[in-house]
């Protein structure tokens, strides 16, 4: 796979605050990057540092293999981001906005500004100024604006702000569909735990400006295993059972009566066979999991 | 990069023509003028200038005069507002992360800026020419009791062509005072009120002094008036002989946009 972001050592400071600290990710070509983090964590300076909005105090970032100060022009023609909050000229409208960006971006005809408005599902009010739309109307016109030069590469600084669940749910269909069909690699903010974890294929997690875990989801949600979910009759027996054993290091009841065996995910046989040979009827055997978001409020 | 920077002119330009701010400071400075003119021609009086109306160069000279005052601030206002007002509204990092450089941003809003200054000083002129044209009359300037002739006409048109051409670069300078100011701060009611104090500050301390303040824009205008009722002033001769005219509004254009040009390219943008 190919790197089509790529940061090395990247670090910021605001005086003595240590924003992002020796920042090193890799984003391959037709990744759906999760970036979380908690708020203040350094995800939106790490974009800004990115989108030479802000200079990094160290480190180089290169984008299609290019590093940003060398191929700026041509790197960014395939770049697309919405950083932080969606930006707009209030007094016009978003057909409007996005003429002006068009024409800072050049070479786009004057077509794709319907295509991209319909894409976000704003083509109705298209032509109504931009002050009198709602939060979630210009959160969809920040996302168009994003879009509009057919990037290769998106930043979306948290999509979801101000959308309703439908919203949501068109966006993140906007996202896969454009994901699947044309290659285009997203890195996406998000604080929505869920969001990231039902769209995205490779995750970073950033805490107080330093990546603490860089992995696929596959791989994130392996480690979001924590043992065994057992649905067993007689329960207070195959608790019992369970507790004896040396590679069980504790056992809670929940209250569907189902046992939650904290152990190594990989002692499905182990327990099965125990409460079999003991009489104990197993209807239900899974591995226990936490959710993404209690993964990510222990690390 | 000239052609990107044709590109972000181009987007400028939509900004500025769809802004309804616009259309109300034109208004503004065409009551102005219109007002400087009426006002003359009512409550001036019936001048010794010509037989038997008000001389129209001596009209235009304060129409053009009171609608230069309107068109100076709101020069200012547009200006300091120009990179400031992306600031605040954070649509800077839309133009920013797009294939442009600080540079070809820079030279666009400059571009813009300079566009604006002439589109205000052609207006102003246009609405204060054609109304003194109307209300007033052209030809020489009379002593009409003692039956001679003050000035005549091509020395007075002469006069009135050199205080128009004068008058636009110190104008200009006042746009280059707005855009250094408006990247000193990030929001645009900060830029806009320091552009206007500094500019009224350097008004009444330095105004008077033809060498050494920017706007001495009005001043060949003011000259003109008095010339043109036949007041024997005329402007500074250094003006015009040591090309202070140029040379006071070009210093500080020089000083003002590579300074403002340091600045935002080396600006943090956070908004």
């Amino acid at each position: 796979m190919v790197a089509v972001l790529r940061t090395e050592g990247l670090s910021k400071r605001f005086g003595s605050l240590h924003a992002v600290e020796d920042l090193n990710l890799q984003v391959e070509e037709g990744d759906i990057y999760g970036f979380l983090g908690l708020n203040g964590a350094g995800k939106t300076t790490t974009m800004r540092m990115i989108l030479r909005l802000i200079r990094p105090t160290a480190g180089r970032v290169s984008v299609f293999g290019k590093d940003i100060r060398e191929d700026w022009i041509g790197i960014m023609s395939r770049v697309g981001s919405l950083v932080e909050l969606p930006a707009y000229y209030p007094w016009l409208s978003a057909r409007k906005n996005l003429e002006i960006l068009r024409l800072a971006t050049g070479g786009l005809p004057r077509a794709r500004i319907d295509e991209v408005l319909a894409l976000v599902g704003l083509e109705r009010r298209m032509d109504d100024r931009v002050g009198t739309y709602s939060q979630g109307m210009r959160q969809r016109l920040g996302i168009a604006m994003a879009l509009l030069p057919r990037p290769r590469l998106v930043f979306l600084d948290e999509p979801s702000n101000g959308l309703d669940p439908h919203g949501i749910n068109h966006i993140r269909g906007v996202i896969r569909d454009l994901n699947r069909q044309e290659g285009t690699t997203f890195v996406i903010s998000s604080h929505l735990l869920h969001e990231v974890e039902i769209t995205a294929n490779r995750v970073g997690i950033l805490k107080e400006g330093r990546l603490i875990l860089q992995d696929t989801m596959q791989g994130i949600l392996a480690r979001t295993v924590s043992g065994l979910r057992i649905t067993a009759e007689p329960a207070g027996r195959a608790a019992e059972l369970l507790r004896a054993q040396p590679w069980v290091r504790g056992v809670k009841a929940e209250e569907t009566g189902a046992l939650r065996v904290d152990c190594d995910p990989d002692a499905f046989a182990r327990a099965n066979s125990l409460l079999l040979q003991n009489g104990v009827t197993v209807s239900e055997l899974t591995p226990a999991r936490r959710t993404l978001e209690e993964f990510f409020l222990s690390t | 990069m000239m052609l990107r920077t044709l590109r972000l002119t181009a987007a400028e330009s939509v900004k500025l023509f769809a802004n309804p701010v616009l259309y109300v400071s034109l208004v503004l400075i065409a009551s102005a003028a219109v007002s400087g003119e009426l006002a003359q021609g009512i409550f001036g009086g019936q001048k010794e200038t010509v037989w038997r109306n008000h001389h129209a160069i001596h009209l235009f000279a304060y129409g053009f005069r009171f609608g230069m005052a309107i068109a100076t601030l709101v020069l200012l206002v547009f200006s300091s507002m120009i990179f400031a007002g992306e600031f605040d509204r954070g649509t800077v990092k839309n133009l920013l992360t797009r294939p442009v450089t600080r540079t070809d941003v820079f030279a666009a809003k400059g571009v813009a800026v300079g566009a604006l200054a002439a589109i205000l000083y052609g207006f102003t002129l246009t609405v204060s020419l054609a109304l003194a044209l109307g209300m007033g009359e052209l030809g020489p300037v009379w002593d009409d009791s003692m039956y001679l002739m003050w000035r005549d006409s091509d020395e007075i048109l002469g006069h009135a062509r050199k205080a128009v051409l004068m008058g636009f670069l110190p104008f200009l300078a006042a746009g280059g005072l707005g855009i250094l100011v408006s990247n000193l701060t990030q929001s645009s009611g900060y830029a806009v009120a320091g552009a206007l104090v500094l500019f009224l500050f350097g008004s009444l301390l330095l105004g008077e002094h033809p060498g050494l303040f920017l706007h001495h824009g009005t001043y060949p205008i003011r000259q003109l008036e008095i010339y043109a009722r036949a007041g024997s002033t005329r402007w500074d001769p250094r003006m015009e002989e040591g090309l202070l005219f140029l040379k006071v509004p070009l210093f500080y254009i020089a000083g003002f946009l590579p300074a403002a040009w340091a600045v935002f390219r080396s600006r943090d943008i956070t908004a």
